[in-house]
């Protein structure tokens, strides 16, 4: 699987039951949405529990950091380098 | 308690208009004095007082005339038998009104640094054609006003619906109103909802000249940094005789128990100090995730009280929702005041005209967890690579659930750890809460007006505050905040004063005491509240009289459920709701698009679990601004 396939799948599970996301037509890639307030803390942390069930990788406490979660891009790179190593 | 209302005009005018207009704006608050109106009229004033009599039933007729001055008030002096006695000729006072008077013409505007209490007074100059306007320390009773330059007017009143109903102008809804309250969560200094019209901050005075010519001085800074800090105070002592001069007048009192210890403990010494059985009220409500109710049951078991519990249904919010607007006049951040509003009409049904409230322990004894979180970021950000420092997080958070799931904690942590930089900001306790105002600009139009601008009311806040406010330390700082914002101009008023009032009851404040406050001010607060512990020199102080499983209760913040109640269980809008989502398109102010995105995630039974704080904020903010509109159109005025 691509990072852009990775990132796309991310973006398709948070656009469902977030209608703040689903019309908002440019989602930025490099920033982190939660400090934006485009997501919420419920809302990241079942993001983290898909990303598990989804991709079979398993997220640590402490990778939950802004250098790999604080945006699309670096969160779809973690995953993929996980995948990768797997 | 009473309403005040008073009118000036710089031209001579026919003496039944200004008859007019100061009987529309006593009947237009009948509802904060109905017990006697009465009015003094000139051909160029006009001024009078709706009368909720509770003290000097048979004396204590307001306004007050005595040939030179005229004289009102809305209020409670509680050292009004000290003054009285101070004063040799005590023999020929007879009210509170006759002795403000008194003190004023002896020791001109500062008399009121000699009054303790609640009170927005005001005292006109006959022969200089003069008008001064008081307001007490906290900001628990309040004075608005409009100067007309162009008509030559100057309009007061407890209550802004009185001024809009015989206002020249138009006063639109202040969008700078809107956006202090989008970023404080109030409006702040003199600010109102509405604009051309200002509140006289807490701790000032108004002086208003022949040519309407205004001046606004600050009498006294409560918060005044102490020079020498003592370990000695006798809590108990000052907390009891607080509320011993705060049972006052002639009509009997019950008690609010939210089942926490700040009215637990004022329950307490009402049962000591009177020996008799109270009443005690308390809210409710059907949805558990708010319920404090098996606390309150403890508590009024303990005491022995009569108590009266209001349980308070989702559909109640909504329902009432307008009804709580009528009477807060301002922009709301929360439903909270709909309750409080519910259970000041239970406590008139009940026929009673005074409560006590709990109100100002958190803020004068360290409760809230700002304190304590501003306390962890500044330890933590000394120590930046530290493992540990952060976990004092989950000290102060174990009260959430969410703080037990450790991916929650790691995710705030990364939260907390990107304002650590953030040093040496005069705001360095408030402004995480303050950026979300950058959220708020999502749903509505801050961005066109610079005016509007974060550091632009930041600057209008800063400006507000007392030139000693720099002075204090951190904790202080954040203490002077809290009051100046949300005790002042949300729970004194969006859920005290004015929902009180609109149900003609009057509430007592007793950690608010000038006394109490001053002597909690010259212990260090590490001593009132050392490392994370909250409220920890009050609850020793009542160790010995209070079980400890009332004592030392879990946190548990009065909330109301928010922005879901305004849907029905079948997920349509309430009536209000329904009005709002169809009136908010035609507010440009209103950005529609995400707006409508926000209520589909309300609206969705799954996605509204997921409600987060900002959200429902939001949400709240917008339909409170809708009210608003809708209140202003109801209070035309008649001229």
């Amino acid at each position: 699987m691509t990072q852009v396939k990775i990132k796309n799948t991310i973006i398709e599970f948070l656009k469902k039951g977030n209608p703040l996301l689903r019309k908002q037509s440019s989602i930025p890639h490099d920033k982190s949405l939660l400090q934006l307030g485009l997501i919420d803390s419920f809302a990241f942390l079942e993001l983290v529990e898909f990303i598990e069930k989804k991709f079979k990788v398993k997220i640590r406490d402490d990778e939950i950091t802004l250098e790999r979660f604080g945006s699309l891009n670096l969160t779809s790179k973690l995953i993929f380098n996980k995948i990768l190593k797997s | 308690m009473c309403g005040i209302a008073g009118y000036i005009s710089l031209y001579q005018k026919d003496i039944k208009s200004n008859k007019n207009i100061i009987n529309t704006m006593l009947d237009t608050t009948t509802h904060r004095g109905p017990d006697e109106k009465r009015y003094i009229l000139g051909n160029k004033y006009a001024f009078g007082t709706n009368r909720l009599a509770i003290q000097s039933i048979k004396n204590g007729q307001q306004p007050i005339d005595d040939g030179k001055f005229i004289a009102g008030f809305n209020g409670e002096i509680f050292n009004y038998e000290a003054l009285k006695q101070a004063l040799k000729n005590k023999i020929s006072i007879k009210s509170e009104i006759q002795l403000i008077l008194i003190l004023y013409k002896r020791f001109g505007p500062t008399f009121v640094t000699k009054l303790k209490g609640q009170f927005a007074i005001y005292i006109f100059d006959k022969t200089q054609n003069k008008l001064f306007l008081f307001r007490d320390r906290l900001g628990i009773r309040p004075i608005f006003y409009t100067i007309d330059k162009k008509n030559g007017e100057f309009i007061f009143s407890s209550e802004c619906k009185a001024i809009l109903k015989v206002s020249k102008n138009l006063h639109e809804i202040s969008k700078k109103g809107f956006a202090q309250a989008s970023m404080f969560w109030t409006t702040v200094g003199d600010q109102t909802a509405f604009e051309g019209i200002n509140l006289l901050p807490s701790s000032n005075f108004l002086e208003i000249d022949n040519k309407l010519e205004i001046n606004i001085n600050r009498y006294e800074n409560i918060f005044k940094k102490e020079k020498k800090l003592t370990n000695k105070c006798n809590l108990f002592e000052l907390l009891e005789d607080s509320v011993k001069s705060q049972i006052f007048g002639e009509v009997g009192f019950c008690s609010y128990l939210s089942g926490g210890i700040d009215s637990t403990i004022i329950a307490y010494l009402l049962k000591k100090i009177t020996k008799q059985k109270i009443d005690t009220f308390s809210v409710t409500f059907e949805n558990d995730e708010y319920d404090e109710s098996s606390s309150q049951k403890k508590v009024s078991n303990y005491l022995n009280t009569n108590h009266h519990n209001l349980r308070i249904k989702n559909s109640d919010i909504s329902n009432n929702f307008y009804k709580t607007i009528q009477a807060t006049e301002t922009f709301l951040f929360r439903t909270a005041p709909v309750p409080m509003f519910l259970l000041s009409k239970l406590v008139k049904e009940n026929n009673h005209k005074v409560f006590f409230s709990g109100e100002g322990a958190d803020e004068i004894f360290f409760g809230y967890d700002i304190f304590f979180e501003t306390k962890i970021r500044k330890f933590w950000s000394r120590n930046k690579n530290s493992n540990f420092r952060f976990l004092l997080f989950k000290k102060l958070y174990d009260y959430l659930p969410q703080f037990k799931n450790s991916r929650y904690f790691s995710m705030i942590k990364e939260f907390y750890r990107t304002s650590l930089t953030v040093d040496n900001d005069i705001f360095y306790s408030h402004f995480i809460r303050w950026s979300n105002y950058e959220y708020m600009k999502n749903f509505f139009n801050f961005s066109d007006d610079k005016n509007l601008s974060q550091d632009h009311l930041l600057e209008n806040f800063i400006n507000s505050l007392p030139n000693d406010f720099i002075n204090l330390n951190l904790m202080r700082r954040t203490q002077h905040i809290e009051c100046a914002t949300l005790l002042s101009n949300y729970l004194l008023s969006s859920q005290g004063d004015r929902v009180s009032l609109a149900n003609s009851v009057e509430g007592r404040y007793p950690y608010l005491d000038e006394d109490l406050i001053t002597a909690t001010k010259r212990l260090n607060d590490e001593y009132l509240a050392p490392g994370i512990k909250s409220k920890k020199k009050l609850r020793e102080t009542f160790k010995a009289f209070l079980p400890d499983e009332i004592l030392n209760r879990k946190k548990f913040a009065f909330q109301a459920p928010e922005a879901r109640s305004f849907f029905n269980e079948d997920n349509t809008p309430t009536p209000i709701a329904k009005e709002y989502l169809e009136g908010s398109k035609a507010i440009e102010f209103h950005k529609n698009g995400n707006l409508s995105d926000l209520y589909e995630k309300i609206k969705d039974p799954l996605s509204s679990k997921r409600l987060g704080f900002r959200e429902n904020m939001a949400f709240i903010l917008g339909i409170s601004e809708y009210c608003l509109r809708k209140f202003k159109q109801e209070y035309k005025s008649i001229r």
